[in-house]
């Protein structure tokens, strides 16, 4: 029988799948094995030991979605230099070129949130 | 002195034994299941040996020895008193047991305001996806096992590296759902943080691994280790193998290992790698001395997910740095010989135990490595860490591509690479040998060494904070909604 073209692809469809029965079933033999005596106090929220003061659902600082913002920027960036890294040998010094120019005006994007202070966390 | 002999026989004797006789048995079990089930059907005993039992049972040994290690670097003797059933079991063995069956047994506890089905899906989506990735990492050698080819990996796909990089940032929502659906301010805090961080390195992760891609032309992990002789990082840059038109009786030189190639993207990879795992000095989502972390509200098992995803990080990050930087399961030298000589030849299941051993030596001396660090350095503050990721390793990341790139070209043979590496290693031992104590780091582990001749458990800077730490979350409790405006600043970094 001609092995199938994604065959090689099984053991890691086989490993993924074990991984998450494997944390599946370690919790729910936990749960089957721990006891169960729930009380008012202790299902509270923990915040060093005082009385829980408003919900936890708020707003947070917004540097933070400005990372996230950053992060897809230079993630993809970096993603992108993938094939051609494999492929960099076959593409010679024009294919160094025309990436140097790409990561330039990324580098340019960079500079320009660094100038902004988008990378100063203590504002 | 009784100790220092066990600890020396256990390095020498017992250890490197132990994981050949492992990985000879692999070997044979995989030969075996071969020939009475399909061809190919060793894999799915590589699942069960290397995923399994390999890693599961180093990350909970880690355990352990993360408690024991720090306890040899404190001068303290470190836990002790589990026995079992009566008697008394060397190096604290009876400890992990204990753990795990206490985190088994106890209470499956879930807070009132929780949301119920994310607050189970954080540990599950911490834990599955790392426990995946030492899929693509190989442990040994190809070999004819009893008329059998069996190779020591899960799988080979084509996009191994890319893999890695998919599957472990998965680990992000983990922590992130985690934190948030604690309902709790402080793993609120902790989840943002852990984010936050886990995607700044990422973008250094990825960067400092491409200078490795364009010099080996690849991302499957076993091209990068390398099958053949000659190919990969079993070859020597300068050596007197067989490619030199040689025949020695002893082949010695220069492996093209990355680190030789590439020292400053191990540094990058090792820093952006370990800050992923979110250990000290990278723990501010953890803090346990402020904040605790994005687990404040998680007990018994589901924290112990948590941690174990933490430490089976810890080995699989030395796995890929091994196979990425140190040769994977190739000797530095002389395997050319080893594996010419007669009884290797008659007798392959032997050469897969040595270079098994071999690569799970170098995971080991990795894993210490992590852990030295751990229990070094004290705790970045928050805006150190975005400043490190940002403005330091995303730049150099950024420079080394294009260096290495320029000096791949021009020389294919990677040699004027090698040469630079080497270069930079000679500058950075030198300034390391140059300028010894005057790092702040240092001065702040001796500043108070003298306060750890006790038993405490906890970490340096842990002990010596725990006292600012509760009069300073007690303030960060009630003025959350502003604190959550500004950034923590741990008191231990803050202090000195």
């Amino acid at each position: 029988m001609e092995p199938s073209p994604l065959a090689p692809y099984l053991p890691l469809a086989v490993a993924l799948l074990l991984a998450g029965v494997l944390a599946v079933a370690v919790m729910l033999l936990a749960s089957v094995l721990g006891p169960r005596r729930p009380s008012a106090v202790k299902s509270l929220a923990f915040e060093a030991g005082n009385e829980p003061v408003g919900s936890a659902r708020q707003r947070f600082a917004v540097k933070f979605y400005v990372v996230a913002l950053l992060f897809i920027v230079f993630d993809v960036e970096a993603v992108f230099l993938y094939p051609w890294a494999v492929n960099f040998q076959q593409l010679g010094w024009f294919g160094y070129a025309e990436m140097a120019v790409f990561a330039a005006t990324l580098v340019v994007g960079l500079i320009y949130v660094w100038k902004k202070g988008a990378l100063e966390w203590e504002h | 002195m009784s100790r220092t002999v066990f600890i020396l026989v256990s390095i020498f004797l017992v250890i490197p034994a132990l994981l050949a006789g492992v990985m000879m048995g692999a070997y044979a079990l995989g030969g075996w299941l071969d020939g009475v089930w399909f061809p190919g059907a060793h894999r799915l005993t590589n699942i069960l040996v290397l995923m399994l039992v390999f890693v599961m049972v180093l990350a909970s040994l880690l355990t352990l020895a993360e408690r024991k290690w720090s306890a040899l670097m404190q001068n303290r003797i470190g836990p002790n008193r589990a026995d079992l059933f009566g008697r008394p079991v060397p190096a604290g063995i009876g400890h992990f047991i204990a753990d795990a069956l206490k985190m088994l047994t106890k209470e499956d506890f879930r807070p009132a305001k929780a949301n119920t089905f994310l607050y189970n899906l954080g540990p599950l989506l911490a834990f599955a996806p790392v426990f995946a990735l030492f899929a693509v990492v190989p442990a040994g050698p190809t070999l004819e096992v009893f008329g059998k080819t069996v190779d020591m990996v899960v799988a080979t796909p084509d996009f191994g590296l890319l893999f890695i990089f998919a599957i472990a940032s998965l680990a992000v929502y983990g922590t992130s759902l985690a934190g948030w659906s604690s309902n709790n301010k402080f793993a609120l805090l902790g989840g943002v943080r852990a984010a936050s961080q886990m995607i700044s390195y990422e973008v250094a992760l990825g960067l400092s691994l491409v200078g490795l891609m364009m010099a080996f032309s690849t991302v499957q992990l076993p091209a990068f280790v390398g099958e053949a002789l000659g190919t990969g990082q079993f070859r020597y840059l300068w050596g007197n193998d067989a490619a030199m038109g040689l025949r020695p009786g002893f082949d010695v030189g220069l492996p093209a290992w990355g680190i030789f190639l590439q020292p400053v993207a191990f540094v990058l990879f090792f820093a952006a790698a370990f800050a992923e795992t979110k250990r000290a000095p990278f723990d501010m989502p953890e803090g346990e001395s402020e904040i605790i972390g994005y687990f404040v509200e998680y007990s018994g098992m589901k924290f112990g997910m948590f941690m174990l995803s933490e430490f089976m990080e810890i080995v699989i990050l030395s796995g890929v740095m091994v196979v990425l930087f140190f040769g994977g399961y190739h000797l530095p030298i002389g395997e050319e010989w080893l594996r010419g000589t007669e009884l290797m030849r008659s007798y392959p299941l032997l050469l897969g135990a040595v270079l098994g051993m071999v690569f799970w030596l170098k995971v080991l001396t990795l894993c210490y490595l992590q852990l030295v660090v751990r229990w070094t350095f004290p705790r970045f503050r928050y805006d150190q860490v975005q400043k490190l990721g940002w403005k330091m390793l995303l730049p150099v990341g950024l420079v080394n591509v294009f260096v290495t790139g320029a000096l791949v070209l021009w020389d294919p043979s990677l040699r004027l690479l090698a040469l630079s590496g080497l270069l930079v290693i000679a500058v950075v031992l030198a300034l390391t040998m140059a300028a010894p104590g005057e790092a702040p780091a240092e001065a702040h582990g001796e500043g108070h060494g003298h306060a750890h001749g006790d038993t405490t458990a906890l970490p340096p800077s842990h002990a010596h904070a725990t006292g600012h730490a509760q009069v300073h979350a007690l303030n960060a409790h009630t003025a959350v909604p502003q604190k959550l405006e500004t950034p923590e600043r741990t008191p231990v970094a803050a202090s000195h």
